[in-house]
């Protein structure tokens, strides 16, 4: 089955290497939406089907975290899962995401950490 | 005798520059002709503020971005938007990993978009600014020079590695 | 059953005077036969028949700058000595085609004249090479296994190690990978003491040992 994924990151290096990395892993993609600020994610999800959401922090505009405390206030995103990229080092930022339901992975990531963590998050054997 | 800062720029950013770019520093470099560098800066915002400018030799940013993308031959050079883009990119990866390491976990900062400056000039609200901490680093194909500035006062700290190594 | 250790050289004894003299060398040379079986690829790794306790393995010892690549579930194939040399165990689990490459320096730039003659010594042209010769034997990119070993920072002199060679040919090896598109699947680098690693063409299994303890990667 394959997944539609929504990569956020004000930085198109890094939504490159995250869809690569997606590829490179086997995850069987659908439709792959790209936003550059918290905003433009939502406004991404608005207009499309998303089963799998990558999410920076720091993003002009909107940041990351504000953007996923609106997704969860949505019910029909209230599952929808999350997974943040993001070099955030203050474990109580990271702990406030976790609460929300977000996967954290730390910038510089490998591209087996990703691999590894969106098997775990969505069940998909890549 | 070097400081926290100093340390801690010279750590986080090897392991940027190893992890993100696949470049290994080779050892400090503080002779490199700046002229014609290429210049990122970022700012940073809580429990204090502050900034950090990178400078690098320009031949040395489409290695960066070939790296960060992981592009072949196939695929042609990356184009000027993704050279920058990169720095940028590494630039943000550094200032977030270090400032844990400077200021502790559980601090909470916001982090600007880093930007591309005109020249190497720095900015004007940190123009007369002493550094909290400086690094240079030789690379494969070219030099890293690291700036940060801090609101906070700097904790001096004796390293066996010394100034940037 | 118990079976005896028994290490064969190639130059076997010729004057075997017991009573089973004639089927000993009968099974000598049985051996032999087989002992001498060549590879059908460009491998240079040489194959000594080795009978341990409770199996029947034929090991294929990977030297330093070299690598060996077997389409045989009964081949084991070891390489030692990895300290700051990169060992990359690759298999194919759909195919049981694998091998391993054991690699010394990261960058032949330092002299392409000697990648000429032996590309396996550095970690950019033997992995390249080493994959070409893994797709060549039938290996798929589909269905590989991708293991790494090694990478060690192995200090002898009290300067420390200020070439961090281990380093260096992990991070030419992950910046190839990347840009080739291959993701590692597991992984035992680092640290500062050799190791030794061990792939068993029967499962693709890789051991490694490293300081008389072995753990399977």
């Amino acid at each position: 089955m394959a997944i539609n994924v929504l990569v956020v990151d004000d930085s198109g290096v890094v939504r490159t290497m995250i869809i690569r990395t997606l590829k490179l892993a086997g995850v069987p993609l659908g439709e792959v939406y790209q936003a550059a600020n918290g905003q433009e994610g939502l406004d991404a999800l608005d207009k499309n089907w998303v089963d799998l959401v990558f999410a920076d922090i720091n993003m002009p505009v909107m940041n990351g975290q504000e953007m996923i405390g609106h997704i969860r206030k949505n019910p029909a995103w209230a599952d929808l899962p999350i997974i943040v990229v993001s070099t955030e080092g203050s474990q109580t930022r990271i702990e406030q995401l976790e609460q929300k339901g977000a996967t954290f992975i730390h910038k510089p990531f490998a591209p087996e950490m990703i691999r590894q963590i969106v098997q775990s998050v969505t069940g998909v054997q890549a | 005798m070097s400081n926290l800062w100093d340390d801690e720029l010279a750590a986080v950013a090897s392991e940027t520059f190893e992890t993100l770019a696949f470049m290994c520093p080779m050892g400090p470099d503080e002779t490199s002709d700046k002229s014609g560098a290429v210049s990122a800066w970022i700012t940073f915002a809580g429990p204090f503020g502050g900034a950090i400018k990178l400078l690098v030799a320009p031949e040395m940013l489409t290695e960066l971005a070939t790296n960060m993308l992981g592009l072949d031959d196939e695929s042609g050079p990356p184009t000027r938007e993704q050279q920058l883009d990169a720095l940028k990119e590494l630039l943000n990866v550094i200032c977030g990993n270090l400032l844990p390491r400077v200021a502790g976990s559980e601090a909470v900062f916001n982090v600007a978009a880093p930007t591309i400056l005109a020249d190497t000039s720095v900015p004007q609200n940190y123009a007369s600014a002493e550094p909290a901490g400086q690094v240079g680093l030789l690379l494969d194909t070219g030099w890293a020079h690291l700036t940060a500035y801090s609101d906070q006062p700097v904790a001096q700290t004796t390293s066996a590695l010394g100034a940037g190594f | 059953m118990n079976f005896k250790l028994q290490i064969f050289n190639c130059k076997l004894k010729s004057n075997d005077r017991s009573s089973n003299s004639k089927k000993k060398k009968q099974q000598k040379q049985r051996r032999t036969a087989s002992q001498w079986q060549l590879l059908p690829f460009p491998a240079t790794g040489y194959r000594l028949p080795v009978t341990v306790v409770g199996e029947s393995d034929v090991k294929l010892i990977v030297g330093v700058a070299d690598r060996a690549i077997s389409k045989s579930r009964d081949d084991v194939i070891v390489t030692h000595a990895l300290g700051s040399c990169l060992g990359i165990a690759v298999y194919d689990h759909a195919r049981a085609v694998g091998g391993i490459l054991h690699v010394m320096l990261p960058s032949s730039s330092v002299n392409p004249g000697k990648a000429g003659e032996n590309p396996y010594m550095f970690v950019d042209s033997g992995v390249p090479a080493f994959f070409r010769e893994i797709f060549a034997a039938g290996g798929s990119r589909g269905s590989l296994w991708v293991k790494v070993v090694g990478g060690a920072s192995i200090n002898q002199s009290s300067s420390g190690d200020s070439f961090a060679i281990g380093k260096r040919n992990y991070i030419m090896l992950k910046k190839l990978f990347w840009k080739n598109g291959i993701l590692i699947d597991a992984e035992d680098v680092g640290g500062d003491k050799a190791r030794t690693v061990y792939l068993e063409m029967a499962t693709g299994k890789v051991t490694i040992s490293q300081g008389g303890v072995e753990k399977t990667l």
